[in-house]
């Protein structure tokens, strides 16, 4: 199996299990994310949950987790040894919340450090992920795509929900990597 | 020295900088792909007219807004402390009505800074 079909095979599994929890699959995208594709798939999204007349809050909440996981996607996410970008999105309505699935090629070396950064965050209350937040944007380093790691903390503080973190192995350098963000439609 | 002008587009405001009143605006949304290289020409603007002022009006009316940007607010913000008197800056800072998120980050930026920022809360 090649290592394009291993992510491909992780991909449609992860629609199946959506599936198989009767989760709704409202929007799924699988290959790369440059800007325009991040453009379009927000916007979309964003009128979609307009057409559902969700909350105002919501809706900018919502929009705001998308465009940190899909630019932490785009800026984060690694090439795969062919140099492309093989990452994925899949979000799915609930009966109370919607689920959204941030999924990029990450090396085996670097998600022991980002484990560590998740449960930081999901082991501390809502202040907690705040003082978080204004340490590192006081205190974080930039790197030259503009970023200091507020990017999943932005996305902790929208979604008042625990991280989920999940990473498949491809192969013995790089596993594919899946943050799932709970957004309550309350 | 000229004006400064940037168009709006789906991920970046429309920032119009006006070297007759000293004052820059930022409106729409902030989520450009690089935020840093996005900023650059908005501190040279400011640091340029910085030689030959002594005044400036900061205005942001921001809609979605990444992470990587709300850094280079707050750094566009230390950036216009260092050049100018602090009691010379005004920041001022618009938030639509029930935006909770962005009237919060307003906040923060206001204890972060130490010039004058006035909160607007405007009801589009």
């Amino acid at each position: 199996m090649t290592f394009f079909s291993k992510c491909e095979n992780i991909f449609n599994e992860s629609k199946q299990l959506f599936n198989e929890k009767q989760y709704d699959l409202i929007f799924s995208h699988f290959g790369e994310f440059d800007s325009k594709k991040i453009n379009e798939f927000s916007l979309e999204t964003e009128g979609y949950l307009i057409s559902k007349k969700e909350p105002k809050k919501i809706v900018k909440s919502f929009f705001n987790i998308i465009i940190e996981g899909l630019q932490n996607i785009k800026n984060h996410g690694e090439k795969s040894p062919k140099g492309k970008q093989i990452s994925y999105c899949n979000i799915a309505s609930i009966k109370d919340s919607y689920s959204i699935q941030f999924s990029n090629l990450i090396l085996n070396k670097n998600i022991l450090s980002l484990n560590q950064a998740v449960n930081r965050l999901n082991n501390v209350d809502a202040d907690g992920v705040k003082k978080i937040y204004l340490e590192t944007l006081t205190n974080g380093e930039i790197s030259k795509k503009g970023g200091a790691g507020l990017g999943i903390i932005t996305m902790a503080m929208k979604s008042k929900n625990k991280i989920l973190l999940n990473s498949l192995p491809i192969d013995d350098k790089f596993s594919l990597l899946t943050l799932e963000i709970k957004l309550d439609k309350k | 020295m000229e004006n400064l002008s940037i168009e709006n587009t789906k991920s970046t405001p429309k920032v119009i900088g006006n070297t007759e009143s000293c004052s820059l605006i930022m409106s729409g949304n902030l989520f450009p792909e690089n935020s840093i290289i996005f900023f650059k020409p908005i501190y040279n603007w400011i640091t340029e007219l910085s030689k030959n002022r002594d005044q400036f009006e900061l205005e942001f009316e921001l809609n979605y807004i990444s992470s990587s940007s709300v850094i280079q607010i707050l750094k566009a913000m230390q950036l216009v402390e260092e050049l100018y008197p602090t009691e010379k800056i005004k920041f001022k800072w618009k938030y639509e009505v029930d935006d909770e998120d962005i009237q919060k980050l307003g906040e923060e930026f206001e204890k972060l800074t130490k010039s004058s920022m006035d909160l607007i809360e405007v009801d589009c």
